[in-house]
């Protein structure tokens, strides 16, 4: 495990002691945990509804870990995947954790995370060292932070890319890791890399920043760049991304994401959460403006050897395939293994390999799967697999010759569905399943259609397969509904007082050329009725469809008039005594009720970076008080000084951004900006101007005691600092 | 193998047609409004897949999931939180648990005279790799804790152990016996 990892987690495992002790507020715990990828799930407020009443769950006594986030409820774990890409150990590990933290389930996301619900807080700093030392991190998986980078799950062995993005998204993630510059976002920034502009699988035009590879001729020699996109996003007002650069040059690519970071995180809207998503600032500001911005940025930042080292191993960092390159012709049958190849089997660019889809229902896979596909891997292709944002899994480099075998290897293990990419291979996010903000049981609804549609799928007419459902259970989007020919977002409608399950139907996004466009919203349908409505859809297309009109085409020529025409009198919902099936949810039992909704923890709670390092270096001034009860008095003093070097730091960088690290610096300007201007205690700022002109060397227990509790008092000193300029103007 | 607290067991039904995973959704959910004695949360839905857990009760101290592993339909109770006591007292707490919840299965209304769980066979499952790694010598440990404990639900002989996990998976120990005692008799035997 890299020694700053092992740090990190140990770090945030005093947190939870000290979250447990009171010692450090629940907003604050909330923030720290979200970063780290431990995420509240439904209930987690302690309250359920049963089918009639809302019941208290009686979680045993504790502190909060967050504002009514109980310590003892589960729950969910997101771990990051950079651009999906997993290797054999990696996915033995996470089938491991699944059994013995989880509920023996693992969960892809949209965005080629993996997530295990009901996770215990306290099991959280083994689950992740057991994570790094895969190499696998949960760090800014969720919060205000820069979320897993996305990308193609085909790169490298597309027909249609320019040049493999791999490279690019692995450097781009190891650069904003954790960065300084990164720290302080009133909102999360999401980035998405694809390797061509046509095709959709990186979506990179309803990304926070998308990166389309491109190429140009500069000086007779053609260099790589990215077409460079920022400021789209979907969530309840979906954005098209807007263009910042025609050609962004590969060794621009770091330094200018860093500067986009520090413009996000200086002028992005902090208190308005609804509002603080960089496509708000940038619609607000213009896209010349924003330029504007970022390149003076970029032109002020730190050179940072990083931003180009990378380059020189890029050719280098190449997949190899386990097996040598075959050929084979198969012949057409009417079975499962014809229709498995026919959407499951892509022919990559290297001739004589394929990349084979394993399609997971609703993005799940068991632990016991897992382990054995790490197995398969391990018999076919090596370490070529990746998790893709329609919640499936890529097996790369496979050679043709073994598709048969591998075909009837993972039906043994339950995963040759055929569908992949098509009508069936729908994509849900968790909602009322264990997301707290889900309003419709987007999992329940598309297990149905997943099963109705299945039932029927070697007789669907080929238009109809093509098309694509996305499902959200509410308005936020994260089964990104908008860029399917058929979304359905959960809302909720009162029939006579009582409250019935609906999806509002969103028709006409665009799959193809990275979402080139959203869908319409066409009403709300009672969720029961839903799988009507892809009925009706799927008749009358075929039916008034001219020639090869795309889906999006047929919905623009007919109108939304008559599309809602059409669906009217699926909207109808008989009274509760007449047929009480409309008031319960797909998949659930009990009587519908919207009553146990929770607050949302995907903005993170707002904390700024400085309230963050300051309670760092709080959590520094308890290591020494351990280091101290455990007699290590030399490591109990070094902790102390730290510990107010950090928090004077974390003031100075309030004014000073780009302070260096070193310590005679940090006492200076802390001198200068604080001391002097009396914004500081000044018997606190003479603890820290002492104890660094005294050092850290030859104090015995009584003397490491005294610099403890000067530290603590250095802590105090800098949260009412920090609060005396943050103050409102009376 | 001493920290040992995470430990699955799981009963197998006598006929897996018996239970469906709507009848269970169902009566999970109605658990969670009648418990008073353990903290029951939510029952999550997996049926869309084909192996692994597919209706699973989630508690706080233990979850409960039906499943047909090793091509077996059962109850497995999976106990989460830490237990008062050495190993061979927390491994009978979790039998006598795992006992409860499968007779109140039984005994349910909708069920009754109809489910019967098969009180012949058992499998213990240590939850933990990093407590109870799946090698040769803890497998026999784990025998050696639950002999004692077997020898007052079952008589001493009459039943036989088997592991065949491969070192990867979890430490599991399946027990098989000519007993044809139902599981009130076993949890009799064991209070």
């Amino acid at each position: 495990m890299i020694a700053d990892i092992s740090e990190e987690i140990d770090i945030f495992e005093t947190q939870i002691k000290l979250r447990k002790e009171e010692k450090i507020e629940e907003k604050l715990f909330a923030e720290t945990r979200l970063r780290r990828g431990a995420y509240g799930q439904r209930y987690d407020n302690g309250q359920r509804y049963d089918g009639q009443i809302n019941q208290t769950i009686n979680y045993p006594p504790m502190p909060t870990k967050g504002p009514d986030t109980f310590w003892h409820a589960p729950g969910m774990m997101r771990i990051k995947i950079p651009f999906g890409g997993l290797n054999i150990e990696q996915m033995e590990t996470l089938a491991d954790l699944a059994e013995e933290y989880s509920d023996e389930i693992l969960h892809i996301t949209t965005r080629q995370d993996v997530q295990l619900h009901y996770i215990h807080i306290d099991d959280t700093p083994d689950l992740m060292r057991r994570l790094a030392a895969v190499g696998i991190t949960t760090r800014e998986a969720c919060g205000n932070s820069v979320r897993n980078i996305t990308a193609c799950p085909l790169s490298g062995v597309c027909r249609g890319e320019l040049f493999d993005v791999t490279p690019y998204a692995h450097a781009l993630m190891e650069f904003l890791l954790g960065h300084p510059d990164c720290q302080d976002f009133g909102r999360k920034f999401k980035i998405a890399f694809s390797g061509c502009l046509h095709e959709a699988c990186g979506l990179a035009n309803m990304h926070d920043m998308g990166a389309i590879a491109t190429t140009k001729e500069v000086d007779g020699k053609l260099k790589k760049g990215f077409k460079l996109f920022v400021g789209g996003g979907l969530g309840a007002v979906p954005h098209q991304a807007q263009l910042y650069s025609e050609f962004l040059p590969v060794e621009e690519l770091l330094p200018l994401s860093q500067a986009i970071a520090r413009v996000f995180a200086r002028i992005g809207e902090k208190k308005n959460r609804n509002r603080a998503r960089i496509k708000f600032m940038i619609a607000k500001l213009g896209i010349e403006e924003f330029k504007k911005l970022v390149e003076e940025e970029r032109n002020i930042l730190p050179h940072d050897d990083r931003w180009t080292s990378y380059l020189d191993r890029v050719d280098s960092i190449q997949e190899t395939a386990l097996k040598k390159p075959t050929e084979m012709t198969l012949g057409k049958t009417n079975d499962s293994f014809s229709e498995w190849i026919d959407t499951n089997i892509y022919q990559q660019r290297q001739s004589g390999y394929v990349t084979a889809t394993i399609a997971l229902p609703l993005g799940d896979i068991t632990s016991c799967q897992m382990r054995d596909l790490a197995e398969l891997s391990r018999k076919y292709v090596k370490e070529t697999i990746r998790t893709t944002v329609e919640q499936n899994i890529v097996m790369r480099w496979v050679s043709k010759s073994d598709i048969s075998a591998l075909f009837h290897d993972l039906k043994t293990i339950g995963l040759a569905e055929p569908g992949a990419g098509t009508i069936v291979d729908i994509t849900s996010c968790p909602g009322t399943d264990t997301c707290k903000l889900g309003i419709s049981s987007s999992r329940g609804l598309t297990a149905q259609l997943r099963k109705d549609l299945a039932e029927k799928s070697l007789n669907l007419d080929e238009a109809i397969k093509e098309l694509r459902i996305k499902i959200s259970g509410c308005f936020n989007s994260c089964g990104q509904h908008h860029a399917a020919d058929i979304g359905f977002y959960g809302n909720s409608r009162k029939i006579n007082g009582v409250t019935v399950p609906h999806f509002q139907v969103v028709l006409g996004g665009q799959w193809k050329e990275n979402v080139g466009s959203f869908g319409l919203a066409m009403g709300a349908v009672p969720a029961k009725k839903i799988p009507a409505v892809v009925e009706r859809l799927s008749e009358r297309f075929i039916k008034e469809r001219d020639k090869e009109e795309p889906f999006t085409n047929y919905v623009q020529r007919i109108g939304k008039r008559e599309l809602k025409k059409m669906l009217d009198d699926l909207t109808n919902v008989p009274p509760l005594e007449e047929d009480s099936w409309y008031y319960q949810d797909w998949g659930d039992t009990r009587t519908y009720s919207i009553g146990d909704i929770g607050k949302g923890e995907c903005a993170g709670e707002i904390v700024s970076a400085t309230i963050i390092e300051v309670a760092a270096a709080e959590r520094e001034v308890f290591e020494a008080q351990i280091a101290l009860e455990e007699d290590r008095v030399k490591d109990a003093v070094e902790y102390s000084y730290r510990a107010i070097l950090r928090a004077a730091r974390a003031l100075v960088r309030e004014e000073y951004y780009d302070i260096p690290e070193d310590p005679d610096t940090v006492v200076r300007e802390f001198r200068s900006r604080y001391f002097e201007r009396e914004l500081f205690s000044p018997q606190f700022a003479n603890y820290f101007f002492t104890a660094h002109q005294d050092g850290i060397d030859g104090l015995d227990a009584k003397s490491a005691h005294r610099r403890i509790e000067e530290a603590q008092l250095f802590i105090e000193g800098s949260y009412t600092c920090y609060d005396k300029l943050t103050a409102a103007p009376q | 193998m001493q920290n040992l607290h995470k430990i699955n067991i799981k009963w197998h039904l006598q006929d897996p047609e018996m239970l469906n995973d709507e009848e269970l959704y169902r009566i999970f959910n109605e658990w969670i409004s009648d418990s008073s004695e353990e903290v029951l949360i939510d029952v999550a839905d997996y049926k869309h897949l084909n192996h692994g857990p597919t209706t699973i009760l989630i508690g706080h101290e233990a979850n409960y999931f039906l499943e047909s592993e090793d091509q077996t339909k059962g109850l497995v109770y999976a106990r989460k939180q830490t237990q008062e006591g050495d190993l061979s007292t927390r491994l009978a707490a979790t039998l006598r648990a795992s006992l409860k919840g499968c007779i109140k299965l039984e005994n349910h209304p909708e069920l009754q005279g109809r489910l019967k769980f098969d009180g012949s066979t058992v499998r213990f499952t240590a939850n933990d790799r990093l407590h109870a790694p799946n090698t040769k010598n803890n497998v026999q440990l784990f025998e050696q804790y639950l002999s004692p404990i077997l020898d007052t639900i079952f008589s001493p002989n009459s039943y036989a152990f088997d592991n065949e996990k491969k070192t990867s998976e979890r430490l599991t120990v399946n027990v098989q016996t000519s007993s044809t005692a139902d599981l009130s008799d076993l949890l009799k035997k064991l209070t």
